[in-house]
């Protein structure tokens, strides 16, 4: 007598595997209750699957159904094929896999360690990436804070602003890394944080460099790119919310970007509802202008005659 | 500059300010020679039952929102005060009435006739006028002539103060006597008399410590006789009237600046208008840094428009700060600059010239890199249109020189209702007369 174990998978991964131990040689599965296995599934037949133990593997047969059976790909209706242990069977919208109780389980550092197509690019997870995504955010603080200098130059004062830039950065991704581990141990029981740091830091040195362009882009050209600030802004935050959403939770593609949209769609809602509040007093009771002055690595656009600058005024 | 009606709710406060500085005091050197109190005295019989005060009644309450002082300048009844005395009455006609109360405590209702806001007189008229009335004088007298104001300070009681007349305040666009006396609120738009009893000035505005400022009675003979030539109220709209007036105002202003000649300053390298008419004052400050240095040099006017309690216009000033690296380097540099440039609005300048948001629109910017002369310059030009006046509005500017990267000139401007197309000729003139070489 074997003992057979059945895995049935929620269509969505959202309930934790269900595990259906049966004695015998062969074994029924459908939504109706005479069957050894019993899966609550609408688009499942009464009587669904009859599944027997061969000597080269499980022995599947489709009892005729109306939606059929998926095996690697081909739909099966009626027929009979053959599956090795672990494989994944579609019946209706619940994925079936039939184990021996003599097969070894999967390593428990595999399952923490999560399967490859969740995971982010092997070269980011290099020993000296993450120190190195670091040191370039603190290079960037240190600069900022070396040309807001206007007072005798003193190093030790420059490197405490520096740091303090810099531990202010690094806070917020060690926030939102432990965000998006907390949600990765309740979703998928694997809390992958320092992953979702290297996306953290990584992301703020990428969108540092985009609003550095963008604000070059917009005094050379002379004009506000605003649609190109929101643009810019939504891709990353979309591309880096897709990353941590596939880190650390088990939803489909489709799911994630309906998420993501959401999210985005929320953001902008609420700045236009905050818009429409307050940009009245605001834009009412203070000017707003471009205020930028960049210095010289580039020539300056030629600008403006003034008499042309002027006309545009009293348009 | 104060003004000097009293205002409910400020009226405790201002006398409480009054008392720490230390005016409550027995002033010793009151005692005046008997001749002149005698002569203060016969004034104040003589005219005692042409003056009155005026108070703007609140319609919910039925009580003062705020009072002034009037006096009666013709036989028909019309009195003279000062239109910020009355202005709640002129804007909101329906929630605030004018009252008149006598010496003897009778109270007379009255209406707004006419007004002119930019030499803040106001005409009205009683309804049940008496005869007695106070003749206009002239104002062209000797300094050191006495004057006598009547008017009632603090709500307190009707008084009688004699000062000094000091001739026409120099360096203003618009005449104003200067009277070493002092006023206070609540005197506004009382008469001042000269010692042979005929009206000289109107009281207006103080500075504090005895000195206060008249306006000339040439300026109310002149709109009574306006007045003559107007259709009645109920024929146009005071905003109209306000907006022409304004109008006429700005028009004389840049009239003004255009016909004189622009006296240049120097700053730093560069050339740039300076006192550009006799009413401006110009005062320079500047500053040596470890790695740079600055200076500054602000030019601005007195003049003022008062339209509404929380609503003046007219003004203008103009600022530049030069700046010049000694040892920045040039990002550095730039970054110093941009901070300038950018925080000038918000330090240098008050928005709060239109108090009530409804008065005024939005901002509107045009910023850009613009070409003048030799120069480079970004520049940020930003408006916003009154909203009863539609033909003005009120405009900052501010700049900044971009070709060289060790020195910069920073220049920022305001001015309070303009009409767009004044705005562009006085800015090109402005921009054509800043010279810098290199």
């Amino acid at each position: 007598m074997a003992r057979i174990i059945i895995e049935l998978r929620h269509p969505a991964h959202l309930l934790p595997p269900q595990y259906v131990a049966v004695e015998g040689e062969s074994i029924t599965v459908g939504r109706g209750y005479d069957n050894a296995v019993i899966v609550p599934d609408a688009y499942v037949s009464a009587r669904h699957l009859c599944i027997t133990l061969r000597e080269t593997g499980w022995e599947v047969q489709d009892v005729g159904t109306e939606n059929g059976t998926l095996f690697r790909g081909v739909c099966f209706r009626g027929q009979v094929f053959t599956a090795a242990s672990g494989e994944e069977i579609l019946i209706g919208r619940t994925t079936v896999k039939i184990h021996l109780s003599a097969d070894s389980v999967c390593p428990a550092r595999r399952l923490a360690g999560g399967s490859a197509e969740r995971d982010i690019p092997a070269p980011l997870c290099r020993p000296l990436v993450l120190p190195g995504l670091s040191a370039i955010a603190g290079l960037g603080m240190l600069n900022r804070a070396f040309y807001g200098v206007s007072e005798k130059l003193v190093w030790s004062k420059v490197f405490s602003q520096a740091v303090g830039l810099f531990v202010n950065y690094l806070l917020a991704a060690l926030i939102a890394a432990g965000f998006w581990a907390l949600i990765g141990r309740l979703a998928v029981h694997r809390a992958c944080f320092r992953r979702h740091y290297t996306i953290a830091v990584l992301s703020g040195v990428l969108y540092a460099g985009v609003v550095l362009a963008l604000d070059y882009a917009e005094f050379l050209l002379d004009s506000s790119l605003t649609i190109a600030w929101v643009v810019a802004t939504a891709a990353m935050v979309a591309c880096f919310l897709y990353w941590h959403l596939s880190l650390s939770t088990p939803l489909s593609d489709k799911r994630k970007w309906m998420l993501i949209i959401g999210a985005l769609c929320v953001v902008l809602l609420s700045a236009a509802t905050a818009y429409v509040t307050f940009s009245d007093d605001l834009l009412k009771m203070r000017p707003y202008y471009d205020n930028s002055v960049y210095p010289p690595f580039f020539p300056f656009p030629s600008g403006k005659p003034l008499n042309l600058f002027l006309a545009e005024i009293t348009r | 500059m104060p003004k000097l009606n009293v205002r409910i709710g400020l009226t405790a406060a201002a006398i409480g300010m009054v008392c720490a500085l230390g005016w409550c005091r027995p002033v010793l050197a009151a005692a005046t020679a008997p001749p002149e109190s005698s002569q203060a005295e016969r004034l104040f019989q003589r005219y005692k039952q042409s003056v009155y005060q005026v108070r703007v009644i609140d319609a919910a309450t039925q009580e003062k929102k705020s009072v002034g002082f009037g006096f009666q300048f013709t036989p028909a009844g019309e009195l003279a005060t000062n239109f910020h005395v009355v202005s709640a009455a002129v804007h909101k006609p329906a929630r605030y009435r004018v009252e008149c109360l006598r010496e003897d405590g009778t109270r007379e209702s009255a209406s707004i006739v006419y007004f002119n806001v930019v030499h803040d007189l106001a005409i009205i008229r009683l309804e049940q006028p008496q005869s007695e009335y106070i003749p206009l004088g002239n104002s062209e007298l000797s300094k050191g002539a006495m004057l006598y104001c009547i008017g009632n300070p603090h709500d307190l009681g009707t008084a009688i103060v004699s000062g000094t007349f000091n001739g026409i305040v120099e360096k203003t666009l618009y005449r104003r006597i200067l009277f070493s006396g002092s006023l206070n609120p609540g005197m506004s738009g009382g008469p001042a008399l000269d010692s042979h009893g005929r009206v000289v000035g109107i009281n207006v505005s103080t500075a504090g410590n005895e000195i206060s400022f008249l306006v000339p009675v040439e300026r109310l003979a002149e709109i009574y006789a306006e007045l003559q030539t107007q259709p009645e109220h109920a024929q146009r709209s005071w905003d109209k009237l306000i907006e022409q007036q304004l109008v006429d105002n700005q028009n004389y202003f840049f009239q003004m600046i255009s016909s004189a000649e622009w006296k240049h300053a120097t700053i730093g390298d560069a050339t740039v208008p300076g006192e550009i008419s006799s009413f401006f004052k110009c005062w320079g400050d500047s500053q040596e840094e470890i790695l740079y240095r600055w200076s500054v040099l602000r030019c601005d006017t007195d003049e003022s428009v008062s339209v509404a309690d929380d609503f003046y216009t007219g003004t203008m000033l103009y600022q530049y700060v030069w700046m010049e690296s000694t040892g920045l380097n040039p990002m550095q540099f730039y970054s110093l600059v941009r901070r300038t440039f950018s925080s000038g609005f918000d330090d240098d300048f008050a928005f709060d010239n239109i108090g009530n948001r409804d008065d005024a629109q939005r901002f509107a910017t045009r910023s850009g890199i613009v070409r003048s002369g030799n120069q480079k310059w970004k520049m940020a030009v930003s408006t916003r249109g009154y909203v009863k006046y539609a033909a003005l509005c009120d405009a900052f500017i501010a700049m900044a020189s971009l070709d060289n990267p060790r020195k910069a000139l920073i220049v920022k401007m305001q001015l309070l209702g303009v009409q767009k197309k004044r705005l562009q000729e006085f800015l090109r003139k402005f921009m054509e007369q800043i010279q810098w070489p290199g």
